[in-house]
């Protein structure tokens, strides 16, 4: 058997696919996060931004569809690794510990990971038919009239709602908890550690979840009570970057 | 001063187990705590009663044959220990005490609190091992090793094979032990050979042996009597990732 086959079949080998797909869903949420935060920046900002996205980052539209599919196989990969890791690990103590076992070294964040998980597929479900199909159009989930054109207007709306907001803060804590784990975790199965890595493993274990959950935190409690305070209420008459 | 113990009995593999309760047992905080299950096991004898199975051989912590998960904690409170090594000072007068093997698919119970690790024995058969003539000892300085290196791979081969890190581990996992044990010889050059077919055999054993995968938990560091770290393996993983991408046969 080859090297790569071996790998593949063995329990490191579903680590190693675990990480990567991680890692690289890590990634497009630095960039997501970041493409969020333009609605401190405005209406127009925001929305030209959310224009380059659909328009295939001003490049070939189906270059949008290219990075969707990519984030589906990753999203996949990554079930698919932690489905048939748990089911193993779980098999691999049958008996439990009658008197408990004691914790000593790891995170709630770590034990909670198939939960936080769950907690985000079915997020990541709601969030793209809320903002990105537009599924609750002049609904109490998006009170106004969902916009092609006005993504502005369908976050500061959508995410203002106080239950819909309060999902979304709810979700971004699992998000923030489930890189906690993973960031460092994922790196750590690739063999990221020694003199460089492991003082930039334990940064970035702490930066990357900030950032990206810290981020979206931020901009949900804007949308909820810093309309008019910290952005502008969406300009209803807006129809593109004036 | 007095405990109240409660150790898990099983006659065998199959057979249900529960635990017993021992209450007011008279120690000395001097005592170690398998001088401690002597004493148990005496009283038992003498009432004529099957004594406490449980593994030990050197009683002094560099053997790796003793073991038992005590309150919670394999090797029970306190760091960088064997069972052998603790005490009862580490407990108060009136401490209820819970002991129990440890548990894992790879690590079936024998009796009571002994279980069988060869599994350990079959990942060490399948990959533990230099098979290049090395001869008698050479000079130290015959074959220079960085002082980093040497003391890396002394830091993996302090590992005694107790289990500890399985039995810590939530998923059941034996990476740290592999990694310890790949490790230990892929850093020495002896062990350069067969750096990479080694890790590949022993992680392919390890897993056919039925122990969970490592989600990082690092619960096998704060449990390894020798204070092994997960920094192993990171350098396994390294050494898989390496060979698979064929940047290790070059
Ligand atoms: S009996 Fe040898 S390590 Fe405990």
């Amino acid at each position: 058997m080859s090297a790569l086959t071996s790998l593949v079949r063995s329990t490191i080998g579903k680590k190693v696919v675990m990480g990567l797909t991680g890692l690289i869903m890590v990634g497009w949420l630095v960039l997501h996060t970041t493409g969020n935060l333009l609605i401190f920046a405005g209406q127009d900002a925001f929305n030209h931004y959310a224009h380059f996205i659909q328009s295939g980052f001003g490049v070939e539209p189906q270059l949008l569809w290219l990075m969707r599919i990519a984030l589906v196989i990753a999203v996949g990969a990554h079930i698919w690794a932690a489905v048939g890791l748990t089911a193993r690990n779980r098999s691999a103590r049958p008996v439990a510990y009658a008197g408990g076992r004691k914790d000593a070294a790891t995170t709630y964040a770590a034990r909670f990971m198939m939960g936080a998980g769950v907690v985000l597929l079915l997020y990541v479900a709601f969030h793209l038919a809320h903002l990105t199909v537009g599924a609750f159009s002049d609904h109490p989930v998006m009170p106004t009239t969902f916009s092609k054109v006005d993504a502005y207007a369908n976050l500061v709306h959508g995410v203002g709602v106080p239950f819909v907001g309060a999902l979304y803060i709810l979700a971004n804590l699992a998000l923030g908890a489930h890189l906690y784990h993973g960031v460092g975790s994922g790196l750590q199965t690739l063999g990221a550690d020694g003199p460089t890595w492991t003082p930039l493993k334990a940064r970035l274990t702490l930066w990357v979840p900030l950032f990206i959950a810290g981020g979206n935190l931020v901009i949900a409690l804007t949308c909820m009570f810093g309309v008019g305070v910290l952005i502008d209420a969406p300009d209803p008459a807006w129809v593109s970057p004036h | 001063m007095k405990v109240n113990l409660r150790i898990w009995r099983q006659k065998g593999p199959d057979a249900p187990g529960a635990f017993q309760d021992f209450s007011g047992v008279e120690v000395v905080p001097e005592m170690s705590f398998l001088e401690m299950l002597d004493e148990v096991n005496r009283d038992l004898e003498a009432k004529g009663q099957e004594p406490v199975v449980f593994d030990s051989d050197c009683r002094e912590g560099i053997c790796g044959s003793c073991g038992a998960v005590v309150d919670g904690t394999a090797h029970g409170p306190g760091r960088q220990q064997t069972l052998c090594q603790l005490h009862m000072r580490s407990f108060q007068d009136g401490d209820t005490i819970t002991v129990e093997p440890w548990r894992a698919a790879a690590f079936p119970v024998v009796r009571d609190l002994m279980v069988d690790r060869s599994a350990f024995d079959r990942i060490i058969q399948a990959g533990g091992y230099v098979t290049a003539r090395t001869g008698s000892a050479p000079d130290a300085n015959a074959v220079p090793i960085g002082k980093p290196e040497a003391d890396a791979a002394f830091d993996a081969a302090t590992c005694i094979g107790c289990g500890a890190c399985v039995a810590a581990c939530p998923n059941a996992s034996a990476m740290l032990f592999v990694s310890a044990k790949s490790g230990h010889l892929g850093l020495l050059p002896q062990g350069q050979p067969q750096r990479y077919s080694r890790a590949e055999a022993m992680v392919q054993t390890m897993d056919g042996e039925g122990f969970g995968g490592c989600s990082n938990h690092g619960e096998c560091e704060a449990a390894c009597p020798k204070g092994i770290g997960v920094s192993y393996i990171a350098r396994l993983n390294r050494d898989l990732l390496r060979a698979a991408s064929g940047a290790a046969s070059k």
